[in-house]
């Protein structure tokens, strides 16, 4: 194999390709970037074996002689980042493979390419197209709330579900649930079965990452056991999570007679802020007061101190206050403008505060409760 | 009856230990002359030069030129002093620190359970031996101030019984400076009075002692007749709980080291029970047959005090720690720290789903079962009631055997 490079073009889509790789693995061979020049294309695909990347350089690309190589990770990656060279030429021989600058020359070891995994392709005729914004916002959104520690495993990613124009993606640690939803379009009649494609937290911001927002539209299709997603770029595998996802719909609060109350996250997130000075790491309740037209926010740690915000709001009804985790409330915050707007519902001091913007977004907080 | 454990020399001892080459050579830990240091302690060798704890250590290396000085490493001495503080735990928890090396332990109470205070305190002296290479002197007694004069009679390695019947025959021979409160200033006192024994000083009225030694005088005459009523008072500041346990031959079988890891939680965990405590936090400690150590550990939502949940989080930490490759283990050990104080009533975080009430309920159910079994061990002794996989222990002594 022998072909000339743009450095930046290939450098940008060998880091992507890299950061799937995996730094320390058992199989050596996986510490590679495969990169394969055929039909006057070059693709490179890199595998932990539970992602997979297969992405495309078309620009500034010249191939002289067709082939494939290994690409060992952090070398060719430093290459590539100290290199001032505008393009690079890397050929392999029976001795390895040969990286060569204008003024500069690197030998490589090379493994046998043909003993690298395969990463699959995308062959679906079913598939879901989404927006690429809407596509980054999900997994932007709901991605915090999953727990990839907790011993049910389905926690650990996301939860997609689509069907017909309807998609919905739900994050959760159990504690708290972040729900995006927003409209796509069925291809082949492609919907996923219940709630079985939960994608790892890791390979959905793999994902999300190698999306640019240049495209506008991905390719989303979900099987038994993983999902393909599509750029013109890019194919992404994942295999997805093993294990039962709890049943998000039933305790999502659908309630009459809770109190709904307009709130903007910019001044919201700064009381917190400073409500949240005296809580720490044991110690991480907020009292949350809403009445006279007042939200106030309270905390009290031992040893540390109060805290007492105030914040005007749109409602003098009946008393509530309900104690919140600050980091919650502070997650919901972050993934959002400080010019968005929500609504912010809720019932007692018991039952869960649902946060929702109108652009598909909802977010439901358990509160903390005294114990024994 | 009290205990009072004092270790023999003991940051030189841990030294020498570490440094085989530099057993019965004079060896004091302490600071540098050149610093103006002063030796923190000496081992026996070292004594015998008139070397001391306290003196400079440039005097030191005056009284013994060849004399070795080490450096101070107070936070290995500190975890080698938790290991001889689990061993006590064993045996009571009515434990008093006193220093890193010297401990009282009331052992009223336990006596059915592991047999007379005396055997109770060979029992210790061996085990200390045999899981640190160091030595204790122990003294045994009814009350502290007898027990603590009684640690330091024969040092080192030394044991002494004062039975409630010989306090007075064990007291009277006995040098006045022996007493608690009696130094330079209340000696010369007593010997302008021609008092030189603790016999001589019981003949003393207590007005005269009074007049001579005001408020100090009556706590002479009660010292002098061996009466000390102050109990032993647990150290219930400590930050950590936690049990480790050296293999005799390292162990391969994952099984087996389970069994022994499940087996030291469930002491850990009684325990931390009887402290009326609830940890947050749990940490496994593996040696390596090389030697080397791996620690691990794992912050749990909510502070536990059931078996049970710190056993999972500690069974989890262990089959992550030890990949197939090295499971030839010299040593298992587990505990738990951050503690909170059960009986506080606490802010908790409330569950989305239904499992986690399945979660709060077996949880509640695992308390019960905890209480239990504490009740039964209180009563019939910590052997009296194990979990089904710690005969894989005993299976493989057998095959020891």
């Amino acid at each position: 194999m022998k072909i000339t490079c743009q450095r930046e073009s290939l450098t940008s889509a060998f880091g992507l390709a890299a950061s799937i790789a995996p730094t320390r693995s058992p199989k050596e061979i996986l510490q590679n970037v495969k990169i394969t020049a055929t039909g006057g294309r070059l693709t490179l695909t890199a595998t932990d074996l539970d992602v997979g990347i297969r992405l495309e350089v078309q620009e500034g690309v010249e191939i002289e002689t067709e082939g494939s190589a290994l690409l060992p990770v952090q070398r060719t990656m430093g290459i590539l980042r100290e290199s001032n060279d505008e393009k690079l030429t890397i050929e392999t021989d029976d001795t390895g493979i040969r990286i060569t600058g204008s003024r500069s020359k690197f030998r490589l070891p090379g493994s046998n390419p043909d003993e690298f995994p395969s990463v699959a392709e995308f062959h679906e005729d079913k598939y879901h197209v989404l927006p690429t914004r809407l596509f980054r916002e999900m997994v932007k959104r709901t991605v915090f709330a999953t727990d990839a520690e907790s011993s049910r495993y389905a926690l650990g990613g996301v939860l997609l579900e689509m069907e017909e124009s309807s998609v919905i993606a739900v994050g959760t640690d159990g504690r708290r649930l972040a729900k995006m939803e927003g409209t796509g379009e069925a291809q082949g009649g492609h919907q996923t079965t219940g709630t079985s494609t939960i994608v790892p937290t890791r390979a959905i911001q793999l994902m999300e990452r190698a999306l640019s927002d240049k495209d506008d539209a991905v390719d989303v299709a979900a099987r038994a056991n993983d999902l393909l997603l599509r750029t013109p770029r890019a194919v992404i595998y994942s295999r997805l999570v093993e294990g039962r996802y709890p049943n998000w719909r039933q305790v999502f609060p659908t309630r009459e007679n809770a109190v709904q109350i307009d709130m903007t996250v910019g001044p919201l997130f700064a009381a917190l802020r400073q409500a949240a000075i005296v809580t720490d790491h044991e110690s991480r309740g907020i009292d949350f007061t809403f009445g006279d037209g007042t939200l106030k926010l309270e905390a009290s740690t031992a040893e540390i101190g109060e805290s007492q915000v105030e914040l005007p709001i749109g409602y003098d009804g009946e008393v509530i206050t309900l104690t919140m985790d600050n980091r919650y409330l502070a997650d919901f915050c972050k993934v959002l403008d400080n010019e968005s707007s929500f609504v912010m519902e809720v019932e007692s001091s018991s039952s869960p505060a649902l946060l929702t913007t109108d652009d598909g977004y909802s977010y439901v907080i358990m509160p903390m409760a005294r114990d024994r | 009856m009290i205990l009072h454990v004092d270790m023999d020399a003991f940051y030189a001892s841990v030294e020498e230990r570490e440094r085989p080459e530099f057993v019965g050579r004079p060896v004091v830990v302490g600071g540098t002359p050149e610093g103006r240091g002063v030796v923190a302690a000496a081992n026996y060798a070292a004594r015998k030069f008139g070397i001391h704890s306290a003196i400079p250590t440039a005097t030191a290396l005056r009284l013994c030129p060849g004399l070795i000085v080490l450096p101070v490493r107070m936070s290995y001495y500190a975890e080698v002093s938790r290991q001889m503080h689990d061993i006590f735990f064993r045996y009571t928890p009515l434990v008093e620190p006193l220093s890193l090396d010297e401990a009282f332990l009331d052992v009223t109470g336990c006596q059915s359970l592991f047999g007379k205070a005396e055997q109770i305190a060979i029992r210790i002296k061996q085990e200390i031996k045999q899981q640190t290479s160091l030595v204790a002197s122990v003294g045994v007694a009814p009350n502290k101030f007898l027990a603590k004069i009684a640690s330091d009679l024969q040092k080192p390695d030394g044991l002494v019984v004062v039975r409630p019947d010989e306090i007075q025959s064990f007291l009277d021979p006995l040098p006045v400076g022996r007493l608690w409160g009696v130094g330079k200033v209340t000696g010369g006192r007593l010997d302008q009075l021609g008092i030189h024994t603790i016999e001589q000083l019981r003949g003393l009225p207590v007005e005269t002692l009074r007049q001579n030694f005001g408020s100090q005088g009556e706590h002479f005459w009660k010292l002098s007749r061996g009466i000390d009523d102050r109990a032993v008072v647990p150290d219930r500041e400590a930050k950590s709980i936690s049990h480790e346990t050296t293999f005799a031959t390292d162990i391969v079988d994952k099984d087996v080291l389970r069994a022994r890891l499940s087996e030291l939680t469930e002491q850990v965990m009684r325990r931390l029970r009887r402290q009326k405590k609830q940890a947050r936090t749990v940490h496994l400690k593996i040696r390596l047959a090389n030697f080397r150590i791996i620690t691990r550990s794992r912050t749990l939502p909510n502070p536990t005090d059931v078996t049970a949940e710190v056993w999972q989080a500690g069974k989890e930490l262990l089959d992550n720690a030890i990949s197939a490759g090295h499971l030839h283990l010299r040593l298992v050990g587990v505990g738990v720290s951050n503690f909170g104080d059960g009986s506080d009533s606490r802010l908790v975080q409330q569950s989305l789903f239904d499992e986690d009430d399945q979660e709060r309920q077996e949880h509640a159910k695992q308390r019960k079962l905890d209480s239990v079994a504490d009740a039964v061990r209180d009563k019939f002794g910590s052997t009296s009631l194990s979990k089904g996989n710690s005969r894989l222990q005993s299976r493989a002594e057998d095959r020891k055997a």
